[in-house]
Formats: structure tokens, C-alpha cells, sequence
């Protein structure tokens, strides 16, 4: 029964995301970093980098570099080179198409009646004039992309990020946003479809092919923020996180603060000097 | 992950040819702002062979129209208080070489873009954030954000965000980061290497 093959995918689904909280919570005990005690100042760059699990994320990012390096790169410039550009941009329409119910269900969750009914007209004119999702047609009619999902929900709701995280393979995220993705599969509708036909390896390749095609569009960007920074790393951290605060405020100003409070006491006249 | 548009940004920024429109009658900040890229047009309109002439022109943009003082300040974070009076002067010295050799060697792609003020915001007192929109033929606008003071010396840049990305809060987060593993010594050295680095890579 097509019920209960699809309780039992989910159950193991379940089972799995177990077993790999309790190795990473593990793991996370060892690699904890240790919070500054005295210092009023290190205290609040503490809580604004908000990164306590660094020397593991840091452990996972060098690995995941390693990983971009050898394989992820190469493949995305090999999916560049090898399809034109209007095909490329078609797979990523059909893909973005089918996360539409996402975007919709997050709208709705966020209160914003507004995005929902852009996202379900989206998914409505693409589906079918834009045949199948290869042509974004419904932004030719006003109707731009909305980007939702269940990790900006739970900002919504009021939830911090907890602490950044960097997950194996997929790059930078938050506890928030790592267990926002995860609600995201389960709430997705072609999820079920696919499991339930016994196609679950349709999913595994669209979330590949998804990765690729993202990796493939900021390849020279990636290089110039590697090439730029003293720290990849922090540099990555910190655009993640602005990213993100953009993308849950919706464009509108965040209340990221560059100065961290300190805005207009932070300069010292007396010293000027000595940068002149 | 977006943040490409970033660094897009930090490069289309500077190189437009810009015809700057605005919504409605221009605020003092605005027209400022308007001012400053009119002299970035201006310096990417010569030559890329006549690098030296460029580069100075972005010295003197930054040096005239950036509030270099609180940027430099910035960016150190609170390991500005514990830096010695030499480690200060030499750290302003490579930050600024590294802005001009490291971002403007990237400069000098050219395209008929449109720079138009959408509206600007008092954040405090003293600042205020204009938002632009860069139209870019059949891509997606890009939204530029500055942020102006008024300081002592008139109105200058403090910071300029792309997409919601703040370049003053991600070269804060990367130097501080760097700092406190490693100490001032170590970024500044970091520092001038790569400006060692983008200097050889243009006379190449």
C-alpha cells in the first residue's frame, strides 16, 4: 500500500536523522570553543560571531573545501562548458519550479498572504504555460521569485540561529537553518510523490544537479572571495550570515550592525591623527 | 548561496557609465552619494593600460569621499584599543593599498548600466543609508546600499552593502577573526603579501 510504504520511508528517514544527531552532538561536545570571561568587548564580538562549535565547523570546512576542490569544482565547470547557457537556465527554472510549494507553504507560515498567492501563481503559470517549469514566463508577468524556506520561517517566528554550523558537503547553514532544511524535505509534497513510486533516486539527482548548477553560477566569485580575503573562512561565515539576514528581512534593513552598538563613540578624535 | 552579487557589485559599482536619476527632489546625502559615483565613473573611464593614473584616482576618491579614519577603526574591531600606535599607522596604510590594488585591479568591465537613487533612510544622528538600484539590461537590478556620516570634514562614505551584504561588516568579521588567532602583526603581513601578490599579477 502506497500509505504505508511511505510511513515506513519517513520512519527511516527518522531513524537516520537520529543516529546522526547523536554522532554530531558528540562530536560537537569535543570541539567546543571556550567562551571569553573577562573582556566586556570580546564578550559581545562573542555573541555577534556567534560561532561556538568553530574549531569543528572549521574542521568540516576545510574538508568540504577539499571536496569543492576535487570534485565539486571540476563537475560544475564541466556542467558549464558542456551545456549552453538557455539549457542550464531551464534546468534551474524546472528546479526552482518544483520548490515552489515550498515557498508557498513558508509564506503562509510567515503570515505573508502576499508572497504565498506570488509563489502559487508562479508555480500555477510555470507548470503550464512555462511548460513544466522550463520558462519562467510567470516573472515576464510581474510575478518575481520568492525565495521561502522553513529555516527563515523560524526566524520569523522569532528563533535565533542558535549557532553558526557548516554541514559536511552542503557548506555553511545554522542550527536553525540545518534543521529548517530538514523540515523542508518533509514537507515538500514531490517528496512524497517521488518515495511513494519507489523514486527516490529521482530526488537524490535533483538535489545534485540543483547543487551543481548553484556551485556552477558562482565559480568565479568564489575564487575572487578566496583570492580577496585573510580568512576565508570568517569571510564566508560573515556573508552566509548577512545573506541570510537579507533574505529573512525580505530586502528590507536588518538589524545587522556593522559597528555593534558602538556607532558613534567608536572613533576617537585624538587618534586620527595617526591614520592621516 | 547569492552572495556572488556581492563582489559583482563591488566591481559594477565602480564601473559604469552612470546616468544617475532620481524618485524625487534630491536629499544632501543623495546628491553626495550621486557625486561619488560620478568620480568612480570618471576614474574607470581611462585606461586600464594607465594603471598608476587609476589607481590614484581611487586614492583620492577614497581618500576624499570615504570616512577613512572610522573605516580603518572598524574593521580592527575592539583589537584597535590593545594595537600599538605604529601598528595602527601601518595597518591604515596596507588596508587602504590593499582596497585600491586588491578590489580596483578586478575594475575596468564595462557595460552601459543605469545608477538610479531609490530613497534614503536617517539611521541615526549623524547617518543616513541611500539605497540605489544598479538596472543592468536584461539581468536583475542590483540593490546598492551606502551608508553616509556626517562627520567633522562633511559628508563622507562609511560603508557600502550589496544585496544586504555589508563590506565593513565582512572585512570586520575576516580581520577581527585573523587578529584574534594570530595577532596584528600577522594581518598586516597577510595584508601586504597580497598587495605584493596584486601588484606582480598586473605587471604581468
Amino acid at each position: 500500500m502506497p500509505g504505508n510504504t511511505s510511513a515506513s520511508t519517513i520512519w527511516v528517514i527518522f531513524w537516520k536523522a537520529r543516529m546522526l544527531a547523536v554522532i554530531f552532538a558528540a562530536l560537537v561536545l569535543s570541539a567546543c570553543a571556550t567562551p571569553p570571561s573577562d573582556d566586556p568587548e570580546a564578550v559581545a564580538e562573542w555573541h555577534a560571531i556567534n560561532d561556538p562549535l568553530e574549531p569543528l565547523n572549521r574542521g568540516i570546512f576545510q574538508f568540504n573545501v577539499g571536496i569543492d576542490k576535487v570534485v565539486i569544482r571540476p563537475l560544475a565547470s564541466g556542467y558549464r562548458w558542456l551545456f549552453p547557457s538557455f539549457m542550464r537556465d531551464s534546468i534551474k527554472n524546472v528546479l526552482d519550479n518544483l520548490s515552489e510549494p515550498l515557498n508557498f507553504a513558508n509564506s503562509l507560515l510567515q503570515g505573508d498572504i502576499g508572497r504565498a498567492g506570488t509563489a502559487a501563481g508562479r508555480l500555477l503559470v510555470n507548470s503550464t504555460i512555462g511548460l513544466a517549469g522550463l520558462f519562467d514566463i510567470a516573472e515576464t508577468m510581474g510575478l518575481e521569485p520568492v525565495d521561502e524556506d522553513f529555516g527563515q520561517t523560524l526566524a520569523t517566528w522569532g528563533t535565533g540561529e542558535v549557532a553558526y554550523l557548516i554541514l559536511p558537503v552542503l557548506g555553511p547553514s545554522s542550527v536553525r537553518d540545518g534543521l529548517g532544511r530538514g523540515i523542508d524535505f518533509f514537507i515538500n509534497p514531490i517528496n512524497y510523490s517521488l518515495d511513494n513510486a519507489g523514486l527516490e533516486w529521482v530526488g537524490w539527482t535533483m538535489t545534485a544537479v540543483n547543487g551543481i548548477d548553484q556551485r556552477s553560477r558562482h565559480i568565479e566569485t568564489l575564487d575572487e572571495i578566496e583570492r580577496t580575503s585573510v580568512d576565508y573562512y570568517a569571510a564566508i561565515r560573515s556573508l552566509y550570515r548577512q545573506r541570510r539576514q537579507d533574505l529573512i528581512h525580505n530586502g528590507e534593513s536588518t538589524d545587522l550592525d556593522p559597528f555593534y552598538g558602538q556607532s558613534d563613540e567608536f572613533i576617537d578624535e585624538r587618534e586620527q591623527s595617526s591614520m592621516n | 548561496m547569492m552572495i556572488s552579487r556581492f563582489w559583482l557589485a563591488v566591481v559594477t559599482t565602480v564601473s559604469l557609465t552612470v546616468s544617475t536619476s532620481f524618485a524625487s527632489p534630491p536629499t544632501e546625502p543623495e546628491q553626495f552619494v550621486a557625486a561619488v559615483i560620478d568620480k568612480a565613473v570618471k576614474a574607470l573611464e581611462l585606461p586600464i593600460e594607465a594603471r598608476a593614473e587609476r589607481e590614484a584616482s581611487f586614492y583620492a576618491l577614497l581618500n576624499q569621499n570615504f570616512d577613512m579614519p572610522t573605516i580603518v577603526r572598524v574593521v580592527l574591531g575592539r583589537h584597535w584599543r590593545t594595537a600599538s600606535k605604529n601598528q595602527k599607522t601601518k595597518f591604515a596604510k596596507v588596508f587602504k593599498t590593499h582596497l585600491i590594488k586588491v578590489y580596483t585591479s578586478q575594475l575596468g568591465i564595462y557595460d552601459d548600466e543605469i545608477i538610479q537613487i531609490e530613497k534614503s533612510a536617517a539611521l541615526s544622528e549623524k547617518d543616513t543609508i541611500i539605497y540605489t538600484l544598479i538596472l543592468r539590461g536584461d539581468e536583475e537590478p542590483l540593490r546598492l546600499d551606502w551608508r553616509v556620516r556626517q562627520t567633522g570634514h562633511g559628508l563622507k562614505v562609511i560603508d557600502i552593502a550589496a544585496e544586504g551584504v555589508s563590506m565593513l561588516t565582512t572585512k570586520r568579521s575576516e580581520f577581527t577573526s585573523l587578529v584574534a588567532r594570530e595577532g596584528v602583526d600577522a594581518l598586516i603581513g597577510r595584508l601586504e603579501l597580497m598587495n605584493a601578490e596584486a601588484q606582480h599579477g598586473s605587471d604581468s
